[in-house]
């Protein structure tokens, strides 16, 4: 077995388990929301077309976009007006809630307006109540009609709960973000495989359940029902089993860690709200490896940690913000320019003075400072070209930008940087082309694009041959990697000091040579072996 | 037993009546039939005495006591209901078709099954055999006999049957068309039963209601509808089955 499949195989619990849970909830509300709704709009005419459209038009929402729309909405109406966190599980089961009603209402409404007029009449006519039309006629007839609804909701339901990761929620999702990001394969399979195995384990038994319905099959009715209450219970008790079974498992080396605990066992009563560290990161390689870097330095001094990767870039500084996670790396210059919304460029240790000012006086939030690396947006473009055409700076690209074209990753073309980039360098591209980061590099070298907004950090530059244009005008501000603190973690002085001797310790050949691990195809490694192979060099440093 | 007193019904506030100031007094332990084509307003009568339909005005009582001021539920418990649709319930066996009104009156188990047998026996079907079936086993006319048992379960006094026999064959609409009169007379009940078919009106009822346009033209007894017709149209359609008996007269001749 590889080092990579006993990797993600260590991770299936958990990610199984937390996909589980969002699932089944969501489900088990859609359920509970749409078919009591059904009932009533199909006795209400008027009503239906309305209710129908609307719920019809939350399907049209790209699932993506329905899930990242959950955290401001939350966020801004203090969480429903209920302080729900707009971080992970909430905003996740809301949005899969509001997926999944569509077929339930749906087929709800059609089973029950579908039922034989005749037999409405009859129990009518027998003296039955609109009470117990609806209970002992309607609802049995249009049973398989309600349960083939629940099953398309349930398949539907599964697949999008792939695309919880960037909320914060812990899913299948986690792989093939990741594994995509990476370019590890066997990851992104982990995840679709898992996914789909789970889809169709629900739907076989929600199946089951329908047949023993309709065969009145008592025996099967009870293994179906039973098998679903199991899972039902292991989707909402599972995740913090795993979570308890993770936990004891990272437990560090015992000849340190006793020492340590017993040592620390007063602080830990003191403060009590730090049980574990949540550490985040942002969807590419670097902030894997960063993240699985900060990781293993609080595991050394005896802290637990749990990991919710690939966020959103504006989600997880708004989890830190809230005490969603405590600690993650973030680019001083994305501070400055998205989150300050500064638009001057001093230098780059008056970026850093001042977004640490800013953090603490505005959030709360603590700098603990640089990495020691830059990981800048650089306009790169291939070597060969540099050479022939002469080009050196951004200033050199301008004259020859109308007959090239420019790629960029999703972020680049609506950043603040880009466009002073081509307001101040008057950059006229024929055509503007937004890719996948990891497929960034590729597409320069195959001359899909002349140029890409490169970053600074990315081992592909060298790998690739490729050639970072200089900025003379200074448009692109700094992005030192800067480790930020929750406020809760900050009062921590074990977090602080475990964190402390990253700071100023990676230098950027460093951080490329590891980020190219996991980028390249050739000899592959994971970013926790990457995140591995970097402490044991900056321990060298030291 | 049943009374209506200037009733009406219109669904467009009284441009055109489906049912216009009828009047009709039925006796109890009487077969009365409501006779005319469709659209005249027979069923709309029918649906009207158990609340299927709510009269736009005038007053209907039922034993004495006016229909409106009682809960529609408890009224069609008390009455039976046939209708040519059958309308049984294709998810419940033979057995909870029969029981399903003894079951929401909340009898006890054993009691319903004693009474589901014994309804059974009372439509000529064998209990040990049908009980435990689903509707869709079983033909026409023996569906439409569990409707009568299931009608008749919690002794209703009154049975109003909307066209029971339509669908089915000759022989079998015969042969239950006398088994019906049988019933009614063994349990005393009192029924208004709609048709269209001449023959069932006049093989069946003590007493024939003619209707046309909503209205009642003639009603009489069978035997004076056909030596008194009130007028040309009663006369006309009471001539159908001697033409149809002369014709197939000829035909043995």
């Amino acid at each position: 077995m590889s080092e990579n499949f006993r990797e993600q195989l260590q991770q299936l619990p958990s990610n199984l388990a937390n996909h589980l849970e969002i699932s089944i909830i969501a489900l088990l509300v859609g359920v509970l929301i749409s078919v009591p709704l059904a009932i009533f709009v199909s006795r209400r005419e008027r009503l239906r077309y309305p209710v129908m459209t609307a719920v019809g038009v939350i399907q049209t929402i790209p699932s993506l976009a329905l899930l990242a729309l959950m955290v401001p909405l939350l966020a801004a109406t203090d969480g429903f007006l209920l302080g729900l966190s707009a971080f992970g599980f909430y905003p996740a089961v809301i949005a899969l809630t509001l997926y999944s009603m569509l077929p339930i209402l749906r087929n709800t409404v059609t089973g029950i307006l579908g039922v034989d007029p005749n037999l409405t009449e009859a129990a009518r006519g027998v003296g039955m109540s609109e009470k117990q039309v609806l209970y002992r006629v309607q609802l049995p007839l249009a049973a398989p009609v309600i349960i083939a609804g629940i099953r398309t909701a349930t398949i539907w339901v599964v697949g999008v709960a792939t695309l919880a990761t960037p909320v914060g929620q812990k899913c299948l999702g986690n792989y093939i973000f990741t594994g995509l990001q990476t370019r590890n394969w066997l990851m992104v399979w982990f995840g679709v495989v898992a996914a789909a195995f789970l889809a169709i384990l629900l739907d076989l038994l929600i199946g089951g359940l329908e047949r023993a319905a309709q065969e009145r099959r008592k025996g099967l009715a009870w293994l179906s029902t039973g098998s679903l209450v199991f899972l039902l219970l292991a989707g909402i008790v599972s995740p913090s089993l795993v979570q308890r079974a993770d936990a004891v498992a990272v437990q560090p080396t015992p000849t340190t860690a006793t020492a340590q605990v017993a040592e620390s066992a007063p602080a830990e009563t003191k403060t009590r709200e730090l049980r574990e560290v949540k550490i985040g990161a942002k969807t590419f390689s670097e902030q894997y490896i960063l993240a699985a870097l900060l990781g293993s330095e609080l595991h050394k001094q005896g802290l637990k940690t749990s990991l919710a990767d690939s966020l959103g870039s504006t989600i997880v500084f708004d989890a830190l913000r809230n005490g969603d996670i405590d600690v993650y790396v973030d680019y001083s210059g994305t501070i400055w320019a998205n989150y300050i919304k500064r638009t001057d460029v001093p230098s780059r240790w008056r970026v850093l003075a001042e977004t640490n000012a800013w953090l603490a006086t505005e959030h709360g939030i603590r700098g603990l400072g640089s990495l020691g690396f830059e990981n800048a947006y650089a306009i790169a473009i291939r070597k060969e070209d540099a050479e022939r055409l002469g080009i050196q700076t951004i200033a050199d690209l301008a004259s020859h930008s109308s007959s090239m074209k420019i790629g960029g990753d999703y972020e680049f073309f609506a950043r603040p940087e880009w466009k002073a980039m081509r307001d101040a360098y008057r950059l006229n591209f024929s055509e503007t082309v937004s890719y996948d980061s990891s497929l960034m590099y590729s597409a320069l070298v195959e001359k899909e694009v002349d140029a890409i907004s490169a970053f600074s950090s990315d081992g592909r530059i060298a790998a690739f041959e490729l050639f970072v244009l200089k900025d003379p005008k200074q448009v692109i501000p700094p992005y030192d990697a800067v480790v930020l603190v929750s406020k809760r973690a900050a009062n921590e002085p074990k977090v602080i000091n475990a964190l402390q001797p990253l700071i100023q310790a990676i230098p950027v050949e460093l951080m490329r040579q590891a980020n190219l691990m996991v980028d390249r195809d050739e000899d592959k490694k994971t970013a926790r072996e990457a995140a591995e192979w970097l402490r044991s060099r900056i321990k060298i440093n030291r | 037993m049943i009374s209506l007193q200037g009733v009406s019904k219109t669904y467009d506030e009284g441009q055109s009546f489906v049912v216009q100031d009828l009047s009709l007094e039925i006796a109890a332990g009487e077969i009365l039939v409501l006779l005319g084509e469709s659209g005249c307003g027979k069923t709309t009568t029918l649906k009207m005495i158990n609340r299927l339909v709510d009269c736009s005005s005038g007053t209907i009582e039922v034993d004495g006591e006016r229909i409106r001021d009682s809960d529609p539920v408890q009224l069609r418990r008390r009455i039976g209901y046939v209708f040519q649709g059958i309308g049984l319930f294709p998810h419940m066996t033979i057995a909870e078709n029969i029981g399903v009104v003894p079951q929401l009156s909340g009898w006890a188990g054993d009691k319903i099954a004693a009474r589901v047998d014994e309804l059974l026996k009372l439509v000529s079907l064998d209990p040990s055999e049908f009980r435990s079936r689903k509707p869709r086993q079983l033909s026409g006319g023996q569906q439409q006999r569990i409707g009568v048992a299931r009608a008749l379960a919690i002794r209703p006094k009154i049975v109003l049957m909307d066209e029971p026999f339509g669908a089915l064959d000759p022989l079998t609409r015969d042969s239950l068309q006398n088994e019906y009169v049988r019933i009614h007379r063994e349990l005393h009940l009192t029924t208004v039963l709609v048709t269209h078919d001449m023959m069932e009106a006049l093989l069946m009822a003590d007493r024939i209601a003619v209707m046309s346009g909503g209205k009642i033209v003639q009603l009489a007894t069978p035997r004076s509808l056909l030596t008194n017709p009130a007028n040309g149209y009663v006369r006309d359609l009471m001539k159908k089955p001697k033409e149809q008996a002369d014709s197939i007269e000829s035909l043995l001749s």
